[in-house]
């Protein structure tokens, strides 16, 4: 039922959570920057910079995600990763479409957050409304435009438009609420209680709608990725996919207590030392999901997928 | 508190709700595989043959083709910019007696890479032919 990953997969499923990582940072570091922040220069700083980040280590896990396949198809090694012939028949396929779709979107993403982050940097966090408002543009679309290289390559692009419009949802929902996790971490060290509390609110309603959307993609896409409801306990999909759901619902667990318990309750330096401590715990359960996530789509395939 | 108890509750709900509707998902589809090859996994055949055939379960870009001898490459036909397609016959002229491998890489319909190799041999003393595997596995 379950493999273990080889080298050429253990180096695509890295690849896979480098780019999880990076779209994650990118749609955290905007979305916290735009709705989240406390409106200091130094948090700004750091949510643009939490992009920036994203951006480089996306354009470098998307190469280093195309010089796996060109080095598992020529299986000769670190070296048959630069064959630059095979680079340039697999350019002209659909891996190579994704590819540069991928790449486009750090390069964009990155270009807008050293923007923003030199006009912090040299005027004070002065930005006109415009240009702002065209960097966030650029931002999200270089997100949207990562969702959409789902479309384009994986399971669900063979399925209906249904599943992969799902997908790009599900990828930018969740992308969304996760990498909302760490700038919040960074503002819970920087601000005050006040405005922590009334921000983390204002998110916790906010992600009740990102959570419905999530759930909604999810459960489309995998109405259409199983062959049957035994898959869940009969293949190795299934099962895999039966524990990315246990890790969903700790973390919605998570997510709950500090939506419902902590961030109403939070009164003294003790609380945030708590919520951090919960934060922390809601990124490690993401993580796990991300390997998984990353596992289901790499290693493993659907039922009729196995050969 | 009872608030809380309550959107506890939906939150409840909404798991039950999805791992109910995934318990009752039904659809299918079919993923990159090679269905059928010709000489076949662990043939043994007494005729070379002239081309080699390989059949996927859909249309497929075929990347990679090696037609390894003992040592050496064999000569095909093989071009890698050829259109996606489920079938391909690939010309092996100058084939002989001996061991021989197939290496094989594809891109799928879903962008994923598949790629593998299986093996026959040609051996005009063997007392009849041995058809081999229908099909091999990729990864």
């Amino acid at each position: 039922m379950f493999s273990l990953p080889d080298n050429w997969e253990m180096a695509s499923l890295l690849a896979k959570l480098l780019l999880y990582f990076a779209a994650f940072s990118i749609a955290g570091g905007s979305l916290a920057a735009l709705r989240y922040s406390n409106g200091s220069r130094a948090t700004l700083f750091s949510n643009f910079s939490t992009v920036f980040v994203g951006a480089v280590v996306g354009f470098h896990g998307v190469l280093l995600g195309f010089l796996v396949q060109v080095g598992l198809i020529n299986d000769s090694g670190v070296g048959g990763m630069f064959d630059w012939g095979m680079a340039s028949i697999l350019l002209d396929t659909s891996l190579g479409d994704v590819t540069l779709f991928r790449l486009l979107a750090f390069i964009l993403a990155g270009g807008a957050s050293v923007v923003f982050l030199k006009k912090l940097q040299y005027t004070d966090g002065k930005l006109s409304v415009l240009l702002a408002r065209f960097l966030f543009t650029i931002q999200f679309a270089a997100l949207i435009i990562l969702a959409f290289s789902h479309r384009v390559s994986g399971h669900v692009s063979v399925l209906s438009i249904v599943a992969q419009t799902s997908i790009m949802l599900h990828f930018i929902a969740f992308a969304l609420w996760i990498g909302c996790l760490y700038p919040f971490l960074q503002l819970s060290k920087s601000t005050s209680l006040k405005i922590l509390q009334k921000t983390l609110k204002r998110f916790g309603d906010n992600a009740i709608a990102i959570l419905s959307i999530l759930f909604l993609a999810g459960i489309l896409m995998s109405w259409e990725l199983l062959d049957s409801p035994f898959d869940l306990i009969n293949t190795g999909y299934g099962v895999v996919l039966l524990v990315k759901l246990v890790l969903v619902a700790a973390i919605l667990a998570v997510a709950a207590i500090n939506k419902l318990v902590l961030v109403p309750s939070m009164l003294a330096s003790v609380s945030i030392s708590r919520l951090q401590t919960s934060i922390r715990v809601e990124l490690a359960i993401a993580l796990a999901i991300l390997i998984v996530t990353s596992y289901l789509s790499t290693v493993v395939g659907p039922a009729s997928h196995q050969m | 508190m009872k608030h809380s108890q309550s959107s506890l509750r939906s939150a409840s709900r909404v798991i039950a709700c999805a791992v109910f509707t995934l318990l009752v998902s039904t659809t299918a589809f079919a993923h990159t595989a090679l269905k059928e090859a010709a000489p076949a996994d662990g043939a043994i055949i007494r005729e070379a043959p002239g081309h080699i055939n390989l059949s996927f379960n859909g249309p497929v870009k075929l990347v990679k083709l090696e037609l390894m001898g003992v040592g050496h490459e064999m000569p095909t036909n093989f071009e890698s910019n050829s259109e996606p397609k489920a079938t391909f016959m690939i010309e092996t002229p100058g084939m002989h007696p001996g061991a021989f491998t197939v290496n094989w890489a594809v891109i799928g319909a879903d962008g994923h890479t598949v790629a593998d190799s299986y093996s026959f041999t040609v051996d005009p003393s063997a007392a009849e032919d041995h058809s081999g595997e229908a099909a091999s596995h990729g990864h």
